[in-house]
């Protein structure tokens, strides 16, 4: 069985997730709203629970992959002035 | 072995149920269950309010219920701003803007008795010395601060203490603020960017930061001088954020490498690290508040972008249980503009569009409606107060939208005609009990601002709300109540205002402004505002939910279903049943507001 399930959410803010949740399964948030959240049932409930839209591994990491893209293509179109006081973002690789 | 005994300098108690007041690490056995018991401490993060800006690498002060963030700049322009935001514990609302637009300055003090001091205004090697100090409303300028704060000390980012006592920490000097002048304290002993400061002026901590290599040093600050502390963080990183104290800190988050967010957090007891819960979401250069038993995470930046994402830290020996909406019985009927009174599990809903929903009364126990009684005349847009046993149902509109000013009385089973109100009109709102209650606002020609009071047999005038509207919803009782939302005209309003029974006072306005929203609550302390127009039409319906505890409103939970209409709605602020939507609605959702409970649990050897 895979470790993770992979969707989107949108965050509601207070009660999105709690701390109970976080000892229950594993939980990880990412760009473009992408949730990584551990394979048991509270989990999948959880995902359930807030609308969430389940993907594939390789759909989430397309759309985490597309907004680091795009924040890249930010940094890169910034002045050199500009690009001296932070770093371009780097790639981000979900588990 | 050592026994219990040995340790605790006691023996376990033998009690046939668990304690009501035991504490943390506390443990007895429960002979009714024939189990060892312990009260557990856990700790961890949880997900808070969304910010309103987009923005990191801004100052912050206070605490997990009463946090301050304020200044930063949103990469994506990238602006310096001068926003502020007050956090409640449940959501933010704006706070008075900074006279000086920066990011990196150094922040300390409670949400009503902060500073802001130093920091970047533009491009690299634009500081300011500018200190400001806000009073819970507004930011006011020293004007002669005195102390020099030297170009090199004015990019601080690291602030711990009070307003009458903080400290500006970094990137190598350190100065104390007395709530009028600046003098310099001790240097730090490793110079470092983007460090974590935590504590108070005379007992801080600064952790990690930027050589610019990313450090894991440690220094603790006594007042006087800055000591290398054997502890090092346990990993590097710069921009964490802190909340704390030297003998209790906690950082969280920060940037491991060029852009590369942690969402690591770790904590500090005055000589070493040890690794706590990962936040949910990675960020650097965010905000922290709070101490290490109750801290606050904001305006983090990710590897992307800045985000809007708070999380809480708690350590408890409770379980909180987050507020929620759940879906509930459908009403027999779909329809909308009905109105309701009573509680959670004893509420009464009646009237509404279509004809369905006209005459229509139900009765509802907390899981399933029955239907009682039928209103003697089909009504829409009605106020109603009251209790499942003894409801009053007042003016409104017949189907057509001619307004009355009709009134009946529900006493459990059947309506009965009383004495009509003096004033026609409908969309108004109703709060407090049948032999005590009033309605207000409300539309004829126009929104109103009349408030009429019902004794059991007569009515007669009450005081003149401040703002006339329509649509509008209320809670509380006839001596305490409020009126909040609505509109006059569209699209609509926030404003809330409270009733003492003979006049009205503007209150604190809710953080989004709509109308036909659904309202209930006990007391004009403790109301709640569901749904709503946010503008007029569909698909405009809201799934907002705001909560009012007697000095600000703040969001909650969302609904399910986004609604328009959902006046027959019931119950109190901590829980509370909302129907309908417009133009045929017939799903209910109940809500339970956020629960605290005792963490015990059974101790086992496995």
């Amino acid at each position: 069985m895979a470790l993770f399930i992979y969707g989107t959410a949108t965050n509601t803010g207070k009660g999105f997730f709690t701390v109970e949740d976080r000892r229950a399964f594993f939980l990880g948030g990412y760009p473009a709203e992408v949730w990584v959240v551990g394979n048991n049932e509270k989990g999948a409930l959880w995902l359930a629970e807030k609308n969430g839209v389940e993907k594939t591994k390789a759909e989430a990491q397309a759309l985490v992959t597309a907004e680091v893209e795009a924040a890249q293509a930010a940094w890169d179109a910034l002045s050199e002035a500009d690009r001296l006081v932070r770093d371009r973002p780097g790639p981000i690789t979900l588990p | 072995m050592a026994t219990y005994q040995d340790i605790r300098g006691k023996r376990v108690k033998y009690l046939s149920a668990d304690p009501s007041n035991s504490a943390a690490g506390e443990v007895w056995y429960n002979s009714t269950t024939g189990t060892l018991r312990s009260r557990l401490a856990t700790e961890g993060w949880s997900a808070g309010a969304n910010t309103i800006n987009l923005t990191n690498a801004g100052g912050s002060a206070g605490t997990q219920t009463t946090g301050l963030i304020f200044g930063g700049r949103n990469p994506t322009v990238p602006a310096f701003v001068s926003t502020a935001e007050e956090y409640n514990g449940t959501g933010w609302a704006a706070g008075g803007a900074l006279n000086t637009a920066r990011a990196y300055l150094a922040g300390f003090g409670v949400q009503t008795a902060a500073v802001g001091a130093g920091g970047r205004t533009d491009a690299p090697g634009t500081v300011t010395a500018a200190t400001e100090e806000y009073d819970g409303s507004t930011w006011t300028t020293n004007p002669s601060p005195s102390g020099d704060m030297g170009s090199a000390r004015r990019m601080m980012n690291g602030g711990v203490g009070i307003q009458a006592a903080g400290l500006g920490v970094g990137p190598s000097a350190t100065e104390e603020y007395g709530g009028t002048t600046w003098t310099a304290g001790g240097a730090l002993n490793t110079t470092r960017y983007y460090l974590a400061a935590f504590g108070t002026q005379s007992a801080a901590a600064a952790a990690g930061g930027g050589t610019p290599t990313y450090s894991a040093a440690v220094e603790e600050y006594d007042g006087t001088s800055w000591t290398t502390s054997p502890g090092s963080l346990p990993a590097i990183r710069q921009s964490a954020g802190a909340a704390g104290t030297q003998t209790d800190g906690l950082i969280f988050g920060g940037e491991l490498s060029g852009a590369v967010a942690t969402n690591t957090a770790f904590g500090y007891d005055g000589s070493t690290w040890s690794a706590k819960p990962n936040m949910a979401n990675s960020g650097f250069a965010g905000a922290g508040q709070g101490t290490a038993a109750a801290a606050l995470a904001s305006n983090f930046r990710s590897t992307p972008g800045v985000t809007r994402n708070t999380e809480e830290f708690n350590r408890s020996a409770n379980v909180i249980t987050a507020g929620a909406w759940a879906s509930a019985a459908n009403y027999p009927a779909a329809g909308f503009g009905g109105a309701g009174c009573g509680t959670s599990t004893a509420g009464l809903g009646w009237s509404g569009q279509p004809t369905a929903w006209n005459t229509l009364t139900c009765k509802f126990d907390g899981s399933s409606w029955t239907t009682s009684g039928v209103l003697p005349a089909g009504r829409r847009y009605m106020a109603g107060l009251g209790t499942q046993t003894a409801a009053l149902a007042a003016q409104g509109a017949e189907i057509g939208d001619p307004e009355i000013n009709t009134a009946y009385e529900f006493d459990g089973s059947s309506w009965a005609a009383v004495n009509s109100a003096s004033t026609s009109k409908s969309m108004l709102t109703g709060f407090g009990i049948q032999t005590a209650g009033a309605t207000c606002g409300g539309d004829t020609s126009g929104a109103q601002d009349s408030t009429e009071e019902y004794d059991g047999t007569n009515w007669s005038t009450g005081g003149t709300m401040n703002t006339g509207r329509a649509n509008l919803a209320s809670a509380g009782t006839q001596t305490a109540g409020i009126a909040f939302g609505g509109n006059n005209p569209p699209p609509a309003t926030n404003a809330s205002e409270t009733y003492n029974g003979s006049s009205w006072t503007a209150g604190p306005t809710m953080i989004t402004g709509v109308f036909a929203l659904g309202g209930t609550g006990a007391t004009n302390s403790a109301a709640l505002g569901m749904g709503g127009y946010s503008s007029p039409g569909a698909p405009n319906q809201t799934t907002g939910t705001e909560l009012y505890d007697g000095t600000a409103w703040a969001t909650q939970p969302n609904m399910a279903t986004a609604r328009g209409y959902n006046s027959l709605s019931f119950g109190t602020s901590a829980s509370a049943v909302t129907v309908g939507d417009y133009p045929a609605g017939n799903t209910a959702e109940i809500f339970t507001a956020e629960t605290s409970a005792a963490n015990i649990e059974t101790l086992t050897t496995s």
